[in-house]
């Protein structure tokens, strides 16, 4: 069966912890959906840089315990957003 | 085997890009996981986590045929951004304790610790291995796990580090060369495939314990027929002879046709952007080509191939696209796979001017140009109009070469 995803690229609101003790120095805890489902993140699988150009795009690989998402912030806008949500149902 | 230090860490990731999507999706841990560069039923998989491998699922088998092995099989997309920044990590690791360091592929590499400081040096070999895995676990991920090999060459470590997988942690010396030796198979040698056995068999050599016992003048004489056989002496002997770096003679890429249907001028599109990306990679090394091969396997698996030899360097995209569409024209249009190659690379451009010299340097001007605008705000930002409808030939892994994966970690 295919790992598929849900591409979304939905703006999301984010809770996150800033120190310098993390990998790219950001640790999201939690973001809530358009939609104003909250999402509270259970562990980070992993972190690591996308580049457009000279743009760094932070992807966070996260899960809440029951689904699998990627949210990434935009390091020239600050903005974060929901990239896509796993298919849970694999 | 002499007595000589065991300076050689031999570091490589366990089944690396089904452990890194492990890593990343935890509900994907524990579970049969394969690596496809795309999800269409024919593809093929080139990494399989270790439960998929327990299952039966081998590296290189077809969709349809892991899926009758192991129907729950979860199949995942190839994602290059992550691997590429897990190599960085595992490279950034082992270059904090030697400034001697050498990636081999994308998930493996070899510290020299002949060339470390003291403190580093005087340190157990054992410790350096076990904090190099706790390392990775603290700044990749926590399922992150990697066999290390300890022994005084290249060749030994990396058979030392093939012994227990996955997370093994092995050494080899002249103390216990020789039990280790005793429980190998030949192909389980690093170098030696099943072609390589059967001229060993061939010789009544068929273990490594008997390779190791031949002499050196035999090894010479009936094995290798060339100084492959003075090193395959000295290799197992635990002497470094692997220590060498090879310069870049071709650049390539090729690509698998997402469908069969397409028409000439939709596969032409496909070699066009082939075309401009081994330019640009051709222009980030600061080489010039003088060929250019140009090939493709048609849909009955016949192969077809095309040259053409240039009397003056070039590395422009204009003049690489025109000599791939010039050899595309004769080569036959049912194609499965195509591939472009850029060889006869030399570092200086051709002394000689020619006629249309001021329209060569307008032409490489635009190449710059365009490079540094898509440097700048993203790859195929600026692009040949014939590659408008393309999109779809994503870069893939680069496997075996590593010179691509410089991008400096932010």
């Amino acid at each position: 069966m295919d790992q598929s995803y849900k591409s979304l690229h939905e703006n999301i609101d984010v809770n996150a912890d800033f120190s310098r003790n993390f990998l790219c120095h950001c640790r999201p805890i939690a973001f809530k959906r358009p939609s104003g489902q909250m999402v509270e993140i259970t562990e980070i699988g992993l972190t690591h840089p996308k580049y457009d150009g000279l743009k760094t795009i932070f992807a966070f690989d996260v899960t809440d315990g029951y689904t699998d998402y990627r949210i990434c912030l935009d390091s020239e806008s600050l903005d974060w957003y929901l990239e896509y949500e796993g298919d849970n149902n694999v | 085997m002499y007595k000589l230090p065991n300076d050689i860490l031999y570091v490589d990731l366990n089944s690396c890009f089904a452990t890194i999507e492990q890593q990343a999706r935890p509900l994907l841990r524990q579970r049969p996981v394969a690596i496809t560069n795309r999800l269409s039923p024919n593809a093929c998989i080139i990494a399989a986590s270790y439960e998929a491998k327990a299952a039966g699922i081998k590296v290189g088998m077809r969709r349809i045929e892991a899926t009758a092995i192991c129907p729950n099989l979860v199949y995942a997309e190839t994602e290059p951004s992550k691997y590429i920044y897990v190599h960085q990590k595992l490279r950034q690791i082992m270059a904090s304790y030697s400034p001697v360091t050498v990636m081999k592929s994308i998930d493996e590499g070899v510290i020299d610790l002949k060339f470390a400081a003291a403190a580093v040096r005087s340190r157990a070999r054992q410790d350096i291995a076990r904090e190099i895995k706790a390392r990775l676990k603290t700044e990749i991920g926590c399922y992150m796990r990697c066999n290390i090999g300890i022994s005084s060459n290249r060749f030994l470590a990396k058979t030392a580090a093939e012994l227990h997988k996955p997370d093994g942690l092995d050494e080899i010396s002249a103390d216990n060369q020789r039990q280790i030796f005793a429980k190998l198979k030949l192909t389980d040698l690093p170098g030696i495939n099943t072609h390589m056995q059967a001229r060993l068999n061939a010789v009544n050599i068929f273990t490594p314990l008997q390779l190791l016992d031949t002499d050196e003048a035999t090894l010479v004489k009936l094995v290798c027929h060339s100084i492959d056989g003075h090193k395959w002496y000295q290799r197992l002997r635990g002497i470094e002879v692997d220590d060498y770096s090879s310069e870049i003679k071709t650049i390539g890429r090729q690509y698998v046709l997402e469908s069969n249907h397409l028409q000439p001028a939709e596969i032409e599109a496909r070699v066009i952007h082939l075309a401009e990306d081994v330019g640009y990679r051709l222009r980030s090394k600061q080489l010039y080509a003088r060929g250019l091969y140009l090939w493709v396997y048609d849909r009955h698996d016949a192969f077809h191939h095309r040259a053409f030899i240039s009397k003056t360097a070039f590395n422009t995209d204009y003049e690489i696209m025109q000599l791939a569409k010039q050899l595309f024209t004769e080569l036959p249009t049912d194609a499965r796979i195509v591939g472009v190659t850029l060889y006869k690379l030399q570092s200086q451009p051709s002394t000689q001017l020619c006629f249309n010299q001021p329209v060569i340097d307008r032409q490489e001007q635009l190449s710059h140009a365009v490079d540094q605008i898509n440097l700048r705000f993203g790859s195929r930002t600026v692009h040949s109009a014939f590659t408008l409808n393309t999109n779809q030939v994503k870069t893939k892994i680069p496997f075996g070469s590593t010179r691509y994966l410089d991008h400096s970690l932010n």
